[in-house]
């Protein structure tokens, strides 16, 4: 053992023990040991979105500002994986391009379906907070002076402005020195938030704890941003990080705000499965089914998708692939590790070479020497993008006073489809929005703050779960269950009976987590375990809001796929919006 | 049955610990899959007191990072080898075995 510590440079020093007072230390949700943070504005989670929301609180100068972030601020989180376009119409590449036409593409793009007055903010405001990115150095690629603007599927003139294959690694990165330059805002790193403080329908903060020494804290704050990114990780299969768990949005349900467009999951056909391809997101293989001679073949060698579509590679949407995927896959004729396999092995070299110049994918493969031709992909549908989440206003206001929601974990600006490079461009738009709106409300919100200092069920549980320590089920297969049950029953198709499976699965899963689960009481910082129960537990409210709205959409329409009702109905031409009530969940026509 | 490989990971918790450990586990051995699969797997499957930071899995968060064989490198950027090593980044205050405080910010 010594043999292998001495492998480590691990001076001691820079391993202090810490003081150790009355014996372990351990999570006691008892009044005396929760730290109470007062701040002006809160912002929940630390992604493109958060980090634009504190920048844009910290403009009025009056208010306090702190953000707050389950990993690392300007690190963790889903922004840093977006590969190339951030869209907006600046109108560089063609003068044509206008907020008008951009408007157009999203709002055809989304089924007609998006909210016109968030849309119509995100196509004005989209160019200049680029732009503002510009001011803070995030080297976007530039041309004649003016930024480069690349075409993108779906819009209708160039529109996306880029930095390499690595746009949203280059902006988060951009403004995460942005927001350690800005001395008003204070940066909470590792601490989970797991539910709003709420009285009689108004949100006055948040409690949570610090991962690092399982502290208990509070967050009392005048005004409550959620940017805690959309729910991605409710599938086993998923283009997006692990943080990406939808804890917001359920925050958000718990406290009574209102959900809209849940049943939108967008599922990106191509994805890697295997084997992994390093410094390359899920999404990159998706290049390769325009290469010449691809076929994508199933366990059997059968080149099911041209069997359908003879014309696949151009003509079939992403739609469409995803479910021919998925059917396939489900009926058991799926690869080894659960996808099916592109095969190139009839393209030519040049074929490769031209249809992958573009970006860096070619370069990367080349890297990890493998040969295109011989190595047959694993790939498959993945969960990429929610276009659901908590419904706002144009000021990113949510139903409740005193909450506002930006980013993925929003509504309303998609639809029920997304176009893409409109990601990395709506967060901007919307961060700032919400991060503004909510400190002017801070600046003039007075009265009384209620008492937050009792203990609520859920500090009940997570104490619980230490007791349990012995139990046989351990949170991170109740989350396992949960996402292959959503993908079975909530995943590219849906059909009504499998829906309501789900549902009751769902109510399996709370129980089984409530009542059954523990977790181990060693080693208790950075707690890994309790990190997956509450996560678990969060995620449980935000895919029991995307059953019920599946549910209920008797039609098939933009990302969301009835295999029981494959078509779209004009009755069902409208927004699905979910509130609590008591213990279950209540979804109508908006 | 499939190969497995033999992973050496430091341990250490502060709170409880004078000296760090290093605890040894065997996780089945896939050509294709990272280091980060496998510290994964012994999440899910073996260890879940075992702690380490993830997050894209895809090496462009760059929270991750460890020491791979004595060399400092991205876990998800590593393919999984028969035999390895993994201990926290150098030079950073150990919060838990793998997890080193990256940028203080706040301190609560």
């Amino acid at each position: 053992m010594e043999i292998l510590l001495t492998l480590f440079s691990m001076p001691s020093a820079l391993c202090p023990l810490p003081t150790v007072v009355n014996g372990l230390p351990e999570l006691n949700f008892s009044t005396h040991s929760v730290v109470e943070i007062v701040t002006d504005v809160l912002i929940i989670g630390g992604g493109g979105a958060g980090c634009m929301a504190a920048i844009g609180a910290d403009r009025s100068k009056n208010v306090s500002v702190a953000i707050v972030e389950k990993g690392v601020i300007g690190a963790s989180g889903c922004t840093v994986m977006g590969t190339y376009s951030c869209c907006a119409a600046l109108g560089y590449a063609d003068p044509r391009d206008n907020p008008e036409v951009h408007f157009e593409d999203t709002f055809v793009g989304g089924a007609e379906l998006a909210d016109q007055a968030l849309l119509t903010r995100f196509v004005e405001d989209a160019p200049l907070r680029v732009l503002e990115l510009v001011e803070y150095g995030v080297p976007f690629e530039k041309e004649g002076g003016r930024l480069k603007q690349g075409d993108m599927p779906g819009h209708t003139y160039p529109r996306a402005c880029f930095v390499g294959n690595r746009t949203g690694q280059a902006m988060q990165w951009g403004l995460r020195k942005k927001l350690r330059q800005t001395p008003g805002v204070k940066r909470y790193h590792d601490v989970q938030i797991y539910r709003l403080l709420h009285h009689s329908g108004t949100v006055y903060g948040a409690a949570g704890f610090c991962r690092k020494t399982l502290t208990p804290i509070r967050f009392v704050a005048k005004a409550t941003v959620i940017a805690t990114g959309g729910c991605g990780q409710l599938y086993p299969y998923t283009s997006t990080s692990l943080d990406n768990t939808g804890n917001g949005i359920s925050m958000a349900l718990d406290a009574g705000a209102m959900l809209m467009d849940m049943e939108f999951m967008q599922f990106n056909p191509v994805c890697y499965i295997y084997p992994r391809l390093i410094g390359l997101n899920r999404t990159q293989t998706r290049f390769l089914r325009f290469v010449p001679g691809s076929r994508m073949l199933n366990r059997l060698g059968r080149d099911f998708v041209a069997d359908t579509y003879p014309d696949w590679k151009h003509s079939l949407t992403r739609d469409k692939l995803s479910q021919l995927i998925y059917q396939e896959v489900l009926e058991g004729r799926g690869s080894e590790h659960g996808g099916v396999y592109i095969d190139l092995s009839q393209s030519s070299e040049g074929d490769i070479e031209k249809a992958l110049s573009v970006g860096n994918f070619r370069k990367k493969i080349k890297k990890m020497n493998i040969d295109l031709r011989e190595t047959r992909f694993e790939v498959g549908p993945a969960s990429h993008y929610f276009m659901g989440g908590i419904r706002i206003g144009v000021d990113g206001g949510t139903s409740l006073p005193g909450l506002y929601a930006a980013g993925e974990a929003a509504a309303g600006i998609h639809g029920g489809n997304r176009l893409a490079g409109n990601a990395l461009s709506e967060i901007l738009v919307t961060g700032t929005g919400a991060g503004q709106a909510a400190a002017n409300y801070a600046a003039v919100r007075t009265g009384a703050v209620p008492d937050f200092s009792k203990k609520t069920e859920w500090e009940d549980w997570i104490e619980r779960l230490f007791s349990r320590e012995k139990a046989e089920i351990r949170p991170v297969e109740m989350k396992q269950r949960l996402q292959e049950m959503m993908w079975k029953y909530a995943g590219v198709k849906r059909i009504g009976t499998g829906l309501k499976k789900g549902l009751a699965g769902i109510a399996d899963i709370r129980l089984s987590l409530l009542d059954r689960t523990g977790i181990s009481s060693e080693s208790m910082p950075y707690h890994m375990e309790l990190h997956d129960a509450v996560e678990t537990r969060l995620m449980l409210d935000a895919a029991e809001g995307i059953l019920t709205s599946a549910l209920l959409r008797k039609e098939s329409r933009g990302a969301h796929f009835r295999e029981d009702i494959p078509y779209s109905d004009k009755e069902w031409k409208t927004n699905l919006v979910v509130t609590r009530e008591g213990g279950s969940l209540k979804c109508e026509k908006i | 049955m499939k190969k497995l490989c033999s992973i050496a990971v430091y341990r250490f918790d502060p709170a409880t610990m004078e000296a760090p450990e290093i605890q040894e586990y065997r996780v089945p051995f896939e050509t294709g899959f990272t280091v980060m699969d496998a510290l994964l797997y012994i999440h899910r499957y073996i260890d879940g007191s075992l702690a380490f930071r993830t997050s894209c899995q895809c090496g462009l968060c760059l929270v991750c990072w460890i020491q791979i064989d004595g060399k400092t490198g991205c876990p998800c950027k590593c393919f999984m080898k028969e035999q390895m090593v993994l201990g926290p980044m150098p030079k950073k205050k150990v919060i838990k075995d793998l997890v080193v405080e990256l940028d203080p910010g706040e301190s609560i």
